[in-house]
């Protein structure tokens, strides 16, 4: 019934939300995944985002030396 | 799709993850073991040496442990190990995702397992392979304190680096195919990722710290472990990515099926 005046003059251009929400499950994954390896592999040996806690650092230590990440 | 290539991705990184430790438990952690061997030795006679004239800081090199070897070595090793497998298996469904988005379209004839293939030995090679080449693995005790900073940060240029590098190879190696043959085009997107790789470790530092006395064997053997080790992982990841493509697959031509047998 309201289809008829629906017809709208001012028709804005629908946004593809599949295509949008691809791109943002892809570009959230991809920063999971570097926070994740950042943390592994970084945190706490050259640099620490939490002060100079080293718990992350000595929990994975030896993991570190298994992957060929730079250690002491 | 792109759910389920990120769910296939975590699934074969948690696969990888597990087979790794057990490799890197059963062969790597030995020379971990010998090489804190060695690092403790060395202390300890500096300690002797020192005790002398600061007999009131002989506790200096008594450092607390934060977690016991054993939880360092079993629990923690694991779990580093899973996470990182996970990270990668995450970064390759989203390369995968992208790549097949491309290429499936552009070539729809081509097999996703042979993406997925080419994938697991391009990410092993600009991922790992490269940045051990510049800067190989080392066990405990090789390498100075001191430059642990300057170490880490070359190391994560180098990775960057082969990484972003080998991305826009793979992409001008799809765009010169139709133009020069995927073989040509190959071969140019390689040097030039050769080149830049080259480029990068003139102008990055080199680091020598093995300690005097250090044996070589242990070395030697830690890197060729850690070498096999992230075969193994590639490896896996790549092949139980490449089985849940198959599956995604089948399921498909299998829903395909029934609807043409429903349309009858
Ligand atoms: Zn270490």
């Amino acid at each position: 019934m309201t289809q008829v005046k629906a017809a709208a003059p001012r028709a804005l251009a629908v946004p593809d939300l599949s295509a949008l929400s691809a791109a943002l499950l892809l570009t959230a994954t991809v920063l999971i995944a570097a926070l994740a390896y950042y943390f592994l592999g970084y945190d706490q040996g050259a640099v620490s985002v939490f002060g100079s806690d080293t718990h992350v650092h000595e929990f994975v230590h030896d993991a570190r030396h298994f992957l060929g990440f730079p250690c002491h | 799709m792109e759910r389920k290539f990120i769910g296939a991705g975590l699934f074969a990184g948690l696969v990888a993850g597990i087979v790794s430790f057990v490799f890197a438990r059963i062969f790597i952690e030995p020379q971990v073991a010998k090489a804190i061997a060695f690092e403790e030795s060395q202390s300890k006679a500096e300690e002797m040496a020192h005790a002398a004239e600061h007999a009131a800081e002989q506790d200096h090199h008594g450092e607390v442990e934060v977690f016991s070897r054993t939880i360092q070595e079993n629990f923690g090793a694991g779990v580093g190990t899973v996470v990182f497998a996970l990270a990668m298996g995450a970064f390759f469904a989203v390369a995968f995702t992208v790549l097949w988005a491309y290429v499936g379209r552009r070539w729809p004839s081509t097999d996703p397992r042979a993406v997925v293939g080419a994938l697991g030995l391009l990410g092993f090679v600009a991922a790992f392979g490269v940045p051990f080449f510049v800067y190989p693995a080392n066990p405990p005790a090789v390498g100075d304190d001191a430059t642990i900073g300057e170490r880490s940060g070359s190391f994560l240029i180098i990775t960057l680096v082969s990484v972003i590098a080998m991305i826009i190879a793979v992409v001008v190696a799809l765009q010169l195919r139709d133009r020069i043959g995927g073989l040509a085009g190959a071969t140019i997107a390689g040097i030039g990722y050769l080149v830049v790789i080259g480029v990068a470790k003139e102008l990055l530092p080199e680091f020598h710290e093995v300690p005097a006395g250090f044996p070589a064997a242990v070395i030697g053997d830690f890197r060729v472990y850690a070498i096999a080790n992230q075969v193994v992982l590639w490896t896996v990841l790549t092949l139980v990515f490449a089985a849940a493509i198959s599956a995604f697959t089948r399921r498909t031509e299998q829903a395909a099926g029934d609807l043409v047998t429903a349309a009858r």
